[in-house]
C-alpha cells in the first residue's frame, strides 16, 4: 500500500500570485487546503516590475477585490505611490497603478496565508502529478518522495517549470531567484498527455540607488490624492503613502548603436532560440530593431521597496550579455555611473496549451485538475491572480457538486481573459489589454464593485457587511440621479449664469435640470454643489453619478452591443456534433470546433481560424437541426 | 451525427416557368452525376465517367425507357462549380411538360434520394462552400431581378467583388486609426501613440468619412439604375401635369379634366426612356384647399417633390409664374428642378423664348433650367426626353466615376457606418475622451462588416437566401 503524507480537498502547487489567490479562495470557502512551494521565501514574489495595476490590469485587481480576493488589499497596504494613468482618455481606460514595496508585499501575503484557517503552506517541490489507471486525479508527489492525496489540484507553477535563464550566449537552468528551476512536473504532465510548450519573458537590470544621477531625469511623483484598489475599508490601506518617486529618462541614438552592434551576442538573434516572447513587453533590443525609426524610448526608474537600494529600470529588459548591458546602460542620461545589482535576463519556461481547459480552468481530460497563471500562457501578476481566484472558487464548487463559476466577456475583464485563453487560444504570453474587452466602457475599474460584489457574496467570499455597503452605494447612485433630474434651474439664475461664465459653457436658453448640466463635459458634480437641493454623498458615489450621467449615451451604445453579443452567446451548440460532417466549414474550423467543442455560437466565433463564413454555416446548421427536432436547443 | 443539409443532392428547373425556346434543370450535390446518368444518354453512348469534368455533351433524356427530349448535358465537377459541389445541368427544349416529367423522375428513386431545391438553395450552397461572400450572394439576386442592362452590369460587377474591395479599403484605413488609438490607451508608458494625437486622428478620420460618403453617393447612382430615376410632376393645380404624364406614357393613365384639383393622390408609373429607367410620379396640384382628401394629397406631393431625383415643375404659361409658383419653387433644389412651361400653344412666343425668359427673370429664377412645350403636342415628349437625358448625363448623378449597387439593407449599413464615423469625429474635435471615439469607430467597423458578411448577423443569412427565386 502506498503511504500518503496527507489528504486534502485542494492542493495548490506554487505560491505566486495565482497560487496565493487560489489557496486563499479554496480555504476561505471551507476546503481543507495544502499549498506546496519550492521556497517559503519566494511567496507572492514580484520577480519583474515592482508595481501592480495600470490600464486593464488595474481593473482586474479591482475585480479580484470585488470577488473577495486578496491582491487589492495587499497592494494597498504595501504601496509606495499610486497614480491613475490615462486620465482624460475616458473612464473605461483609466488605470490605477501602484508602486509596491515588493518585500512588504511578500511579507504581508505570507502573514495572510499563514493565518488563514484551513490552509497549510508547506515548502516542498512537487515533481509529479498522480493519476490512477483510469486517468482519474489522485494527488501529487514531491521531490522528497512525499505523496499527497487531493480531491482537486491547482497547478500554478508560474515561470518555474524547466526554466532557463538566458543572458547573451549563456543559457542555463535557473529561475528568477537563482538556481531553483522546478524539474519533474513538466515531464509528469507530458506523460499524462498535456502538450508542453516553451514561452519566454524577460526583465531589466536593477541599479544601485547611489549610482543613479536623478538630477538628469524627470521626477514622476504619484497622485496628490492617491486612490486605492480595494473597495473595502480595511484600515490597512497605507496612508499617507511614502510617495517614493519614480523617474523618467530616455534611451538615445548612442544606446541604440551599442545594442545594434552587439545583437549577434544574443541567442535570440543568432536564431538558436525562438521561445515565444510577449510582443507587448519587448526587450530593449527588440524595440530598437522593431521601431528603428524611433530615436529614443521612454525608460522609468522605479524603487523596489522602502528599505531597498535597488531600482528597477522599466523599459530596459534585455537578454544581451552582462558586459554589453552595462555598456549601453551607461549611455543613458543619469545612468553614466550605474552600478548593476542584478543584470537583466530572459527566462524560458514550460507552459501548457490553455485550450485544453474549460472556462472554469479545469482540465477537460482530468476532472478536478485545474491550471492557473503563467503556466496557462499569460504574463503579469494581475492576470495570474485572477486565474488563481477563479480556479480556487471552481475547485470548491466542484467538490460541492455545484455549477462552475464563469464570468462572461460582458461581465468582467476576468471573463475576457479566460475566454481568450480557452477559446481563442494564444501563441505568445498574454497580457490583458483594454482593447481585448469589447465592452470596456461597461467594465470600468470604478464600477467593478457594482458589477461583481453580489456574485462574490453569493459565493461566500464577500462579507454581509461589504455586500450591504455595496447595495447602499448602488441605491445612493440611483437616488442621486433622480434628484438631479428633478432639480430645474432657470436660465436667469445668477448662480447658473456665474457657473456658465466660469466654465465657458453655453448659456441654456430654457430651464435646465442639474442632470442635463452634468452631461456637459466641462461641468463636474463638484461644480453643481453650489445649487440648493444638491445631495451630498460619499466621493465614490458622486464619482459614479458623474460618470454614469456624463457617458450615458455611450454606455447605452455599449449596452446595445452587449444585447447583440448575447444573441450569439445564447445560441447553444450541441456537444454531440461531429463537425467533420459539416462540409461547408473550412478544414481549420472543423478541426478546431471538434477539439474545443464550444458551448455557444458566440464562443465559436472567437476561436482563431473560425471565420464569419463558418459561423454562418453553423447558424444555418442550428436552424436546420431545430427544424428536424421541432424547436431545438436555444 | 449525420447531417444531410450539405450532403444531399438537390434539383430544380432553372428557367422561367412557361413555354420558352429552351428549358434547363440543375442538379447539385454528391449524387448529381449519378442521377444525371440515370436520365441522360449520350448520343455516342459514352458513360458519365468518360465525360470530361467540365464538358458539354449531346444526347437524349429519358424517364425510365421513355424518351422525353433531345438535350445537352453540362457537367461541372466540384469544387470548381457555381455551388462548389458537383453540378449537372440538362438543357432541353422549353416547355413545362418535359421539365416537369424530368424533375418528377429525378425525385422518385428510393435508392437515390434527390430533393427539389428550395428557392435560393444553390446560391446558399455556393455561399456555404465559400464560393462567394454575402454581398456577392446578394448581388446574384440583384442580377436575377435586374430590370435593365445597366443594373445587371452593376450586379455582375458586385459578384466580382467590387463592393467588397471598396469596403475593404475603407476598413483597412479604419483599422489603422483604431489601432493607433488603442495603442495610446493600452501603452501609456511606451510613448508609442501617434505623436500628433487627436489632431492626426481627426485628419485620418475625415479621409475615411470622405471615402464612405463617396461610396454612398456612388450607391445613389446605382440605386437609380436599379430603382429608377424618381421624377415628380409638380406644380399648381391644372398646370397640365397629368396631361404631360399621359403624353409620356402615350396612354391615358391619369384622369384629366379641365377642373383644377382632379388629381388628388400621387400616381406612379415606370418607363424606360432612352435606356434610363424612370419612375414618374404625378402629384396633386398645390393650392390652399378645404377638402381633407385633397389636402392630404397636397402634403404628400410636397414630400415627394423634396425627395425626388428630379422635379418637373409645370407652369401654365397662360398664367405665367405666379406668386404661388415662386413660393413653391423657392422650396426646391435648383440642381434638381426643371421648370416646364406648358400650354405654349395657347400663347404667342418668339423663337428666342423672350416671354418665358422675362417671366423667369421677373420671378428671380433666371438661372434655373427650363423647357417650353405643349402637353398636347406629340413633339413635346421628344423635348422633355431630351431634357431629362441631359439632366441625367450632366447632373451630379452621372459624375460619379464608379457606380456601386446597394440594396436597402446594404445602404442602411453604410449609412450606419457614416453616422458612427461622424460621431467619432465630433468626439475628437470637441476634445472628448478618445475612448468614446473608439466606441463609435468600432460601431462603424461592425456596420461595414455587415456589408461583407464579416459581422455575423444571425437573422440575416437565412433571410437573404429566402428572397431568392427557385433555381438560383
Amino acid at each position: 500500500m502506498t503511504f500518503y503524507a496527507g489528504e486534502y480537498d485542494c492542493i495548490v502547487v506554487g505560491a505566486g500570485h495565482a497560487g496565493c489567490e487560489g489557496a486563499l479562495a479554496a480555504a476561505r470557502l471551507g476546503l481543507n487546503t495544502l499549498m506546496l512551494t519550492i521556497s517559503r521565501d519566494q511567496i507572492a514574489l514580484m520577480p519583474c516590475n515592482p508595481s501592480i495595476g495600470g490600464p486593464a490590469k488595474g481593473t482586474i485587481v479591482r475585480e479580484i477585490d470585488a470577488l473577495g480576493g486578496e491582491m487589492a488589499i495587499n497592494a494597498d497596504a504595501t504601496a509606495l505611490q499610486a497614480k491613475v494613468l490615462n486620465t482624460g482618455k475616458g473612464p473605461a481606460v483609466y488605470g490605477l497603478r501602484v508602486q509596491s514595496d515588493r518585500y512588504a508585499y511578500q511579507r504581508r501575503m505570507i502573514r495572510v496565508l499563514d493565518s488563514q484557517p484551513g490552509l497549510l503552506v508547506r515548502q516542498n517541490m512537487v515533481v509529479a502529478l498522480l493519476l490512477d489507471e483510469n486517468r482519474r486525479l489522485v494527488g501529487v508527489e514531491t521531490e522528497t518522495g512525499l505523496r499527497y492525496k487531493g480531491k482537486t489540484v491547482i497547478i500554478c507553477t508560474g515561470t518555474y517549470l524547466n526554466s532557463r535563464i538566458i543572458r547573451g550566449l549563456s543559457n542555463v537552468p535557473g529561475s528568477p531567484v537563482g538556481q531553483t528551476a522546478a524539474w519533474g512536473l513538466s515531464e509528469s504532465l507530458a506523460d499524462h498527455g498535456f502538450a508542453i510548450r516553451r514561452f519566454k519573458t524577460g526583465t531589466p537590470p536593477r541599479i544601485h540607488k547611489r549610482s543613479i544621477d536623478f538630477s538628469k531625469m524627470s521626477l514622476q511623483p504619484g497622485d496628490a490624492e492617491p486612490q486605492h484598489f480595494s473597495f473595502a475599508a480595511t484600515g490597512e490601506t497605507r496612508r499617507p503613502l511614502p510617495d517614493l518617486p519614480c523617474y523618467l529618462t530616455y534611451s538615445n541614438q548612442h544606446t541604440h548603436e551599442v545594442i545594434k552592434e552587439n545583437l549577434e551576442k544574443s541567442l535570440f538573434y543568432t536564431g538558436e532560440l525562438e521561445g515565444n516572447g510577449p510582443r507587448y513587453c519587448p526587450s530593449i533590443e527588440n524595440k530598437v530593431v522593431r521601431f528603428h525609426d524611433k530615436d529614443r524610448h521612454q525608460l522609468f526608474v522605479e524603487p523596489e521597496g522602502l528599505d531597498s537600494q535597488e531600482y528597477y529600470f522599466q523599459g530596459f529588459s534585455s537578454a544581451l550579455p552582462e558586459d554589453v548591458q552595462e555598456r549601453f546602460l551607461q549611455t543613458v542620461a543619469g545612468m553614466e555611473k550605474a552600478e548593476v545589482l542584478r543584470s537583466g535576463y530572459a527566462i524560458e519556461y514550460d507552459a501548457i496549451d490553455s485550450q485544453v481547459l474549460t472556462h472554469s480552468l479545469e482540465s477537460k481530460e482530468v476532472p478536478g485538475l485545474f491550471f492557473a497563471g503563467q503556466i496557462n500562457g499569460t504574463s503579469g501578476y494581475e492576470e495570474a491572480a485572477a486565474q488563481g481566484l477563479i480556479a480556487g472558487i471552481n475547485a470548491t464548487l466542484k467538490i460541492q457538486g455545484r455549477e462552475p463559476f464563469v464570468l462572461t466577456r460582458a461581465q468582467a475583464y476576468i471573463g475576457v481573459l479566460i475566454d481568450d485563453l480557452v477559446m481563442k487560444g494564444i501563441t505568445e504570453p498574454y497580457r490583458m489589454l483594454t482593447s481585448a474587452a469589447e465592452y470596456r466602457l461597461l467594465l470600468r475599474q470604478d464600477n467593478a464593485d457594482l458589477r461583481l460584489t453580489a456574485l462574490g457574496y453569493e459565493l461566500g467570499l464577500i462579507s454581509e457587511e461589504r455586500y450591504r455597503a455595496c447595495e447602499e452605494k448602488r441605491a445612493s447612485i440611483e437616488e442621486g440621479k433622480k434628484i438631479l433630474g428633478s432639480l430645474t434651474l432657470s436660465p436667469k439664475d445668477p448662480l447658473l449664469i456665474a457657473l456658465m461664465e466660469e466654465k465657458g459653457s453655453a448659456m441654456p436658453l430654457h430651464g435646465i435640470t442639474l442632470l442635463e448640466l452634468l452631461r456637459r463635459p466641462e461641468i463636474s458634480y463638484k461644480d453643481l454643489k453650489r445649487f440648493t437641493g444638491m445631495p451630498a454623498y460619499l466621493p465614490e458615489v458622486e464619482e459614479q453619478i458623474e460618470i454614469q450621467v456624463r457617458y450615458q449615451g455611450y454606455i447605452e451604445k455599449q449596452e446595445a452591443q452587449v444585447r447583440q453579443f448575447n444573441q450569439l452567446e445564447k445560441k447553444r451548440l450541441p456537444q454531440d456534433v461531429d463537425y467533420e460532417e459539416l462540409k461547408g466549414l473550412s478544414l481549420e474550423a472543423r478541426e478546431k470546433l471538434n477539439r474545443l467543442k464550444p458551448y455557444s455560437l458566440g464562443q465559436a466565433s472567437r476561436i482563431t481560424g473560425v471565420t464569419p463564413a463558418d459561423i454562418n454555416v453553423l447558424l444555418l446548421f442550428l436552424e436546420h437541426r431545430k427544424g428536424l427536432k421541432g424547436g431545438g436547443p436555444e | 451525427m449525420r447531417d444531410d443539409f450539405t450532403n444531399d443532392t438537390i434539383a430544380a428547373i432553372i428557367t422561367a416557368p412557361g413555354i420558352g425556346a429552351m428549358g434547363a434543370l440543375r442538379l447539385s450535390g454528391p449524387a448529381a452525376f449519378v442521377a444525371a446518368a440515370r436520365v441522360f444518354r449520350s448520343k455516342r453512348g459514352r458513360l458519365m465517367e468518360e465525360l470530361g469534368d467540365y464538358s458539354l455533351t449531346y444526347g437524349g433524356i429519358y424517364a425510365g425507357d421513355c424518351f422525353l427530349d433531345q438535350a445537352l448535358l453540362l457537367k461541372m465537377k466540384g469544387p470548381h462549380s457555381f455551388t462548389g459541389e458537383d453540378v449537372a445541368e440538362l438543357q432541353c427544349h422549353g416547355g413545362p411538360v418535359v421539365l416537369g416529367r424530368l424533375i418528377e423522375t429525378l425525385t422518385s428513386w428510393p435508392d437515390l434520394p434527390i430533393r427539389p431545391a428550395q428557392p435560393g438553395e444553390f446560391s446558399q450552397r455556393a455561399f456555404l462552400n465559400g464560393k462567394m461572400d454575402l454581398s456577392q450572394a446578394e448581388a446574384v439576386m440583384e442580377l436575377v431581378s435586374a430590370s435593365n442592362q445597366k443594373a445587371a452590369g452593376l450586379a455582375a460587377e458586385q459578384i466580382e467583388g467590387a463592393l467588397s474591395r471598396r469596403i475593404s479599403q475603407i476598413k483597412s484605413r479604419l483599422l489603422n486609426l483604431l489601432a493607433s488609438i488603442e495603442v495610446d490607451v493600452d501603452f501609456p508608458d511606451e510613448g508609442l501613440g501617434d505623436r500628433e494625437g487627436a489632431k492626426g486622428w481627426s485628419r485620418q478620420l475625415r479621409q475615411i468619412l470622405n471615402d464612405t460618403a463617396e461610396l454612398l453617393a456612388a450607391a445613389n447612382l446605382g440605386k437609380i439604375y436599379r430603382e429608377g430615376l424618381r421624377i415628380v410632376f409638380y406644380g399648381r393645380p391644372n398646370a397640365g401635369k397629368s396631361s404631360l404624364l399621359n403624353g409620356i406614357l402615350q396612354e391615358p393613365r391619369a384622369i384629366v379634366t379641365p377642373e383644377p384639383g382632379t388629381t388628388r393622390d400621387t400616381l406612379e408609373e415606370r418607363i424606360l426612356l432612352k435606356g434610363i429607367p424612370l419612375v414618374l410620379t404625378d402629384t396633386a396640384g398645390i393650392r390652399e384647399t378645404g377638402s381633407q382628401a385633397e389636402k392630404a394629397g397636397v402634403d404628400r406631393a410636397r414630400q415627394m417633390a423634396l425627395k425626388a431625383d428630379l422635379v418637373l415643375y409645370i407652369v401654365d404659361m397662360q398664367e405665367g409664374i405666379t406668386a404661388e409658383d415662386s413660393d413653391l419653387l423657392a422650396e426646391l433644389d435648383k440642381a434638381r428642378t426643371l421648370i416646364v412651361f406648358n400650354k405654349m400653344d395657347l400663347i404667342e412666343e418668339d423663337e428666342n423664348g423672350t416671354m418665358t425668359a422675362e417671366a423667369m427673370k421677373e420671378a428671380g429664377f433666371e438661372d434655373w433650367q427650363c423647357c417650353r412645350l405643349s402637353a398636347l403636342d406629340p413633339r413635346s415628349l421628344e423635348i422633355l426626353a431630351k431634357h431629362i437625358k441631359s439632366f441625367f448625363v450632366t447632373g451630379r448623378h452621372y459624375r460619379q466615376s464608379q457606380e456601386i449597387l446597394l440594396n436597402r439593407r446594404q445602404e442602411e449599413a453604410l449609412l450606419k457606418a457614416k453616422t458612427a464615423l461622424e460621431a467619432a469625429l465630433a468626439v475628437l474635435e470637441k476634445g472628448w475622451p478618445e475612448d468614446m471615439a473608439a466606441i463609435d469607430l468600432k460601431q462603424a467597423w461592425s456596420a461595414l462588416g455587415e456589408l461583407t458578411g464579416e459581422t455575423v448577423q444571425p437573422a440575416l443569412v437565412e433571410e437573404i437566401f429566402s428572397r431568392f427565386c427557385l433555381g438560383k
